[in-house]
């Protein structure tokens, strides 16, 4: 037998880059193994894995997540991503967009809410939330700036 | 246009070993859609990581599920040796990879059981299962345990088998040999298995790649994917090659999953011929900081296991990825189109595992 020696490469991707990374991925023919949320440092870490059924190379992409941002759905490319997306979304909170077939929190039908997603986590993402709060309201209550007009000679404004 | 209803298939049915629920949208007798709803057997055996020792957390990793057990003890295992760097002796390596391919041949064993019964044939469910009970007596002779072994522990293995069990695993490995090939003439030949399985939920490759599947359900359709071909524990050192069929129908998983039986014993004698001696185990120091991702092949296909650890003995995150959980989409494709009488076989085809799926 020969024997296929298992590379991983990890790759660190911003959330803006993700779809297109996963479409990519997609176009190289690799197959989605798996998705998984972490909660590390007070962020989510989720890791999408894609293998290479011929070469069985192991490609993992990461992606941080605030604990009150929301991620798109890669269900575009990869459509049976919704079964670990609404896991994701049950289990930690984490807040998915355009999932196709949503379960809306329902998929494993728990009584606990977020039952994966610890107390700690749970008060940094108040705490996060009321400061993004704050800073809207801030933002709001700004006064709007003031603009002048000033005439040049020649009557030009 | 036919009048469409929606018939609730499980969680409780005859053909199902463990409670999953599918709505099946029906027109005429023909499955137009299934939408799988789980959460029966939930058990939030992942979150128990951050409780329990890692240590302990083998023994809850193995309760994940009674047929796929030692697999997701020997994952777990590797991943966490994997996170600090163990390497694990020769011999652990072996008797592994025996015990891993007993646990292959008892789920197998099983599920043909199970498959003969869900068309109606119980003769065969019944010799299929009693051809598993001499599966059953050696890991008890060997691990103390008929279903739940318990003999991995992060750095080797805590059980070892000396020449009498060696040579009682052997004449076991002839006897269920023996008695399958003669089960062999009824499971491909009669007319019943031919009728039932022929033809029906045909998935091609191409499908099976884009769904996402693994294992016998996924080689049946001529993926050739299979992990032990990258050679963990000791399987570099064995020969075998992946089975696969090209026809990616119900007949061609019993097919697969048949001959990957035969394929098994050859590869447990070969195991226990080059059995090297040597320790069993490794001890273990310190605390595991950082993060492995670890692939097996479980009877069921492909399974992963991620850890992710911060320097405590409790881990921050333990993700098991199982086979049956990525064939859910497939058995939802396959059911499209399918006849309602077929739906309890397509139904066990892909090899259920339902306490696997919901952890």
């Amino acid at each position: 037998m020969t024997v296929i020696e298992p590379v991983q490469k990890f790759e660190d991707v911003q959330k803006g880059d993700l779809l297109i990374t996963v479409m990519r991925k997609r176009q190289e023919g690799l197959r989605l193994v798996q998705i998984c949320c972490a909660v590390v440092n007070n962020q989510y870490e989720v890791l999408y894995s894609f293998t290479d059924d011929d070469t069985y190379v192991l490609t993992n992409v990461r992606v941080m997540v605030g604990l009150n941002d929301t991620i798109p759905s890669i269900c575009d490319s990869y459509p049976y991503a919704n079964y670990y997306e609404n896991e994701m979304a049950e289990m930690f909170g984490l807040k998915i967009e355009m999932i196709d077939g949503d379960y809306h929190g329902k998929f494993y039908r728990i009584d606990a809410e977020e039952p994966f997603l610890n107390e700690k986590a749970k008060e940094a993402r108040a705490l996060e939330a009321e400061e993004i709060r704050k800073a809207a309201e801030e933002a709001a209550n700004m006064p709007e700036p003031e603009i002048k007009v000033v005439k040049k000679e020649g009557g030009v404004e | 246009m036919g009048i469409q209803s929606v018939i609730p298939f499980g969680p409780q049915h005859p053909v199902l070993p463990e409670p999953i629920h599918l709505d099946l949208v029906v027109e005429d007798e023909v499955v137009k859609e299934a939408i799988p709803n789980i959460g029966f057997i939930h058990r939030g055996l992942e979150g128990l990581a951050e409780k329990r020792d890692f240590n302990e957390m083998v023994y809850v990793a193995e309760r994940t599920c009674g047929i796929c057990s030692f697999g997701h003890g020997m994952g777990y295992c590797e991943a966490v040796e994997k996170v600090m760097n163990v390497e694990v002796p020769e011999r652990a390596k072996y008797l592994r990879t025996i015990w891993m391919e007993f646990s292959r041949v008892h789920s197998h064993l099983l599920w043909l059981g199970l498959t003969a019964d869900a068309f109606g044939f119980e003769s065969l469910f019944y010799e299929c299962w009693r051809i598993r009970e001499h599966v059953l007596d050696v890991m008890e002779a060997t691990t103390g345990g008929r279903i739940i072994f318990s003999v991995n522990q992060i750095g080797g293995v805590h059980r070892d088998l000396n020449e009498d069990q060696i040579r009682f695993l052997k004449g076991e490995l002839d006897q269920i040999e023996k008695d399958l090939k003669n089960c062999e003439k009824t499971l491909f030949g009669d007319m019943t298995v031919q009728k039932r399985t022929r033809g029906i939920g045909v998935l091609t490759k191409e499908e099976v790649h884009d769904l996402g599947a693994a294992g016998p359900f996924a080689r049946a359709s001529g993926l050739k994917y299979d992990m032990r071909m990258t050679g963990y524990e000791a399987y570099g050192k064995l020969d075998f090659e992946p089975i696969i069929s090209e026809e990616g129908d119900c007949y061609a998983r019993i097919l697969v999953r048949t001959k990957e039986i035969f394929q098994s014993i050859q590869l447990i004698r070969q195991a226990l011929d080059q059995l090297p001696a040597g320790d069993l185990n490794v001890p273990v120091k310190g605390m595991p900081k950082g993060e492995a991702l670890v692939r097996i092949e479980q009877p069921r296909g492909e399974a992963i296991y991620y850890v992710n650890a911060e320097n405590s003995r409790f881990l921050n995150r333990f993700r098991i990825r199982t086979p049956t959980f990525a064939n859910l989409p497939g058995l939802c494709k396959m059911l499209q189109g399918a006849n309602y009488a077929d739906v309890g076989i397509l139904v066990v085809s892909i090899d259920p595992c339902i306490s696997c799926t919901e952890r």
